[in-house]
């Protein structure tokens, strides 16, 4: 890609990146079709974020479903029963 | 707060400690000692909590301090390149789409760990991006960079570039497409 200039050929929803002069930054151009997304600073369209996020929450939520360990709950019994005798 | 009601929080929060530790070191083994060190570390320093504040965020600072004290300790930081110890991790599969939780895993294991930490703990834990920023020990807009490129870096590696990519695989697909075929 040049310097100041957007690639002409590209799919449909591609994020495009306009490459301006240095020391002004970067940015994100919308797709010349108009698919309706408007990624910047190199995002990923939000709605796969969202969909990210999902999908961790569901690994997460069967992580947070797996069975605590006994030597887990022996340790917090004794803890208190230390906390008691003492 | 009376030990009983510390006892009681510590309970509650187990689940998500656990979970917290496996999701930062891949590991469950090595997880179930750092969630047993952060219980003995907040048990005898009780006395630093203050009442009113957030237990959870407490009990996770704690360990997110053990960890990277570990991990400074044994000098590495990614323990688990290759995703050994996540293969052998007992997580059911994932009921809906086709990113399953050892493909999840493998793949959060790969993020830094400031990306992996500040993820978890807005995308999955729920924490508000200020709580993270507290227990992460920075700045509210760091914590939102790295959420954000933590996200892009996991559509990365999952290989996902469309929202179809997190449907049902081909197979699946294929036949609930039939089986909606035969009951219409």
């Amino acid at each position: 890609m040049q310097r100041g200039k957007a690639p002409v050929q590209h799919d449909e929803g591609d994020m495009v990146t306009v490459l301006r002069p240095l020391n002004m930054g970067r940015q994100h151009a919308m797709c010349s079709t108009e698919c309706g997304q408007m990624p910047h600073n190199g995002e990923a369209p939000a709605e796969l974020s969202g969909h990210i996020v999902e999908q961790l929450r569901a690994t997460y939520d069967a992580l947070l479903q797996e069975p605590i360990p006994d030597h887990l709950r022996v340790l917090l019994a004794h803890l208190s029963d230390a906390e008691e005798k003492s | 707060l009376s030990s009983e009601a510390v006892r009681q929080g510590l309970i509650s929060f187990l689940p998500n400690l656990r979970a917290f530790a496996i999701a930062l070191c891949g590991d469950a083994d090595r997880a179930d000692d750092l969630v047993q060190d952060t219980m003995l570390k907040a048990w005898n320093s009780l006395d630093t909590f203050e009442e009113g504040t957030n237990l959870r965020a407490w009990l996770f600072t704690i360990l997110r301090h053990t960890y990277f004290s570990e991990c400074r300790r044994r000098r590495r930081e990614v323990p688990d390149d290759d995703g050994e110890y996540v293969a052998q991790l007992c997580v059911p599969p994932s009921q809906h789409g086709c990113v399953d939780a050892q493909d999840m895993l493998r793949a959060l294991s790969r993020l830094t760990d400031d990306q992996r930490e500040a993820l978890i703990l807005v995308g999955a834990e729920g924490f508000a991006y200020e709580e993270a920023a507290k227990i992460c020990n920075c700045a509210v807009g760091t914590i939102k960079s790295r959420v954000n490129r933590a996200r892009n870096r996991l559509l990365e590696l999952l290989g996902i570039e469309a929202a179809q990519d997190f449907g049902p695989e081909p197979t699946t697909e294929a036949v609930l497409l039939r089986a909606a075929a035969k009951a219409g």
